[in-house]
């Protein structure tokens, strides 16, 4: 594998390289926010069962502890920049972030990956 | 060579609202027992053990490092030494588990390196897991370069070519 060399790999904005269960994806920095302008860690993200009994799962979380509910991503000054970095992640399908504004994403699980 | 992801980590100054949200939206349990308090310690989801760590002076919050579990670390280690001399390698705090050694890659997010026999790989981490309907399945990094970066992970950790999109 020589992503250096592959002028088509140049041309992607994210290279994925994966151990075979977790996939680490490499995406390109890029001036459209503070966030997607740095290096390193940039979220994390889960893969579901089902987006929408997970998204119910967020809402009864944050029913119960309500000073631990996760934050709207696309709150605030930057909140909507934000949300239109986390929208480019390949893989994620629903954005948030956790008690702590770390942003993470879902996907929906392959129905062949069925855990 | 092998090479598995298995860890992650961050820092906060809520462990417990954070530890509270990942096991109860997720299901994460928990795999470690932390040496200074045995209530508290590293959560999984049956791959990736999650440190929620305690934010101290001059550690920012959020995400900080992931790590590897790795079959062979010499061959790591030489693989680093011999293709990116740059490198800097560093031994993990003791008593913390799972952190054998330190080291970054090109872009500077920084990985634990570690390996099933040693020591510090304790409880959870030793066993092989378990499968459960949400787990964590991609961590994103940011690079000026991805190709650097992936020509990296591919080079010294085996990483094979995912999906290119």
């Amino acid at each position: 594998m020589r992503f250096s060399v592959s002028r088509k790999a140049k041309t992607f904005d994210t290279l994925c390289v994966t151990d075979g269960a977790v996939d680490l994806l490499i995406r390109r920095t890029t001036n459209h926010s503070y966030m997607s302008m740095r290096q390193g860690l940039d979220h994390f993200g889960f893969a579901v069962e089902s987006l929408e009994d997970a998204k119910r799962s967020l809402a009864e979380f944050a029913a119960s502890f309500p000073q631990a509910a996760p934050k709207d991503i696309a709150g605030g000054v930057f909140g909507h920049i934000t949300k239109e970095d986390m929208d480019g992640c390949r893989v994620g399908q629903y954005s948030l972030s956790d008690p702590d504004g770390i942003v993470l994403d879902l996907s929906q699980r392959e129905a062949s990956h069925s855990a | 060579m092998s090479a598995k992801i298995r860890h992650l980590a961050l820092y906060t100054e809520h462990q417990d609202e954070m530890v509270n949200f990942y096991q109860n939206v997720f299901g994460m349990k928990r795999i470690t027992r932390s040496f200074n308090d045995p209530n508290k310690g590293h959560i999984s989801d049956g791959v990736i053990g999650l440190a929620v760590l305690k934010r101290r002076p001059s550690f920012a919050a959020g995400l900080d490092h992931f790590g590897f579990e790795v079959d062979d670390v010499e061959n790591v280690l030489d693989r680093m030494k011999q293709k990116y001399p740059k490198t800097l390698v560093t031994k993990g705090l003791e008593q913390v588990a799972f952190a054998v050694f330190r080291s970054h890659e090109p872009a500077g997010a920084q990985f634990d390196i570690s390996w099933k026999e040693h020591p510090k790989v304790q409880e959870g981490y030793k066993d092989e897991g378990w499968k459960q309907p949400r787990q964590i399945n991609h961590i994103a990094i940011r690079a000026s370069e991805p190709e650097r970066v992936a020509e990296f992970y591919h080079e010294v950790f085996g990483l094979k070519e995912g999906k290119n999109f």
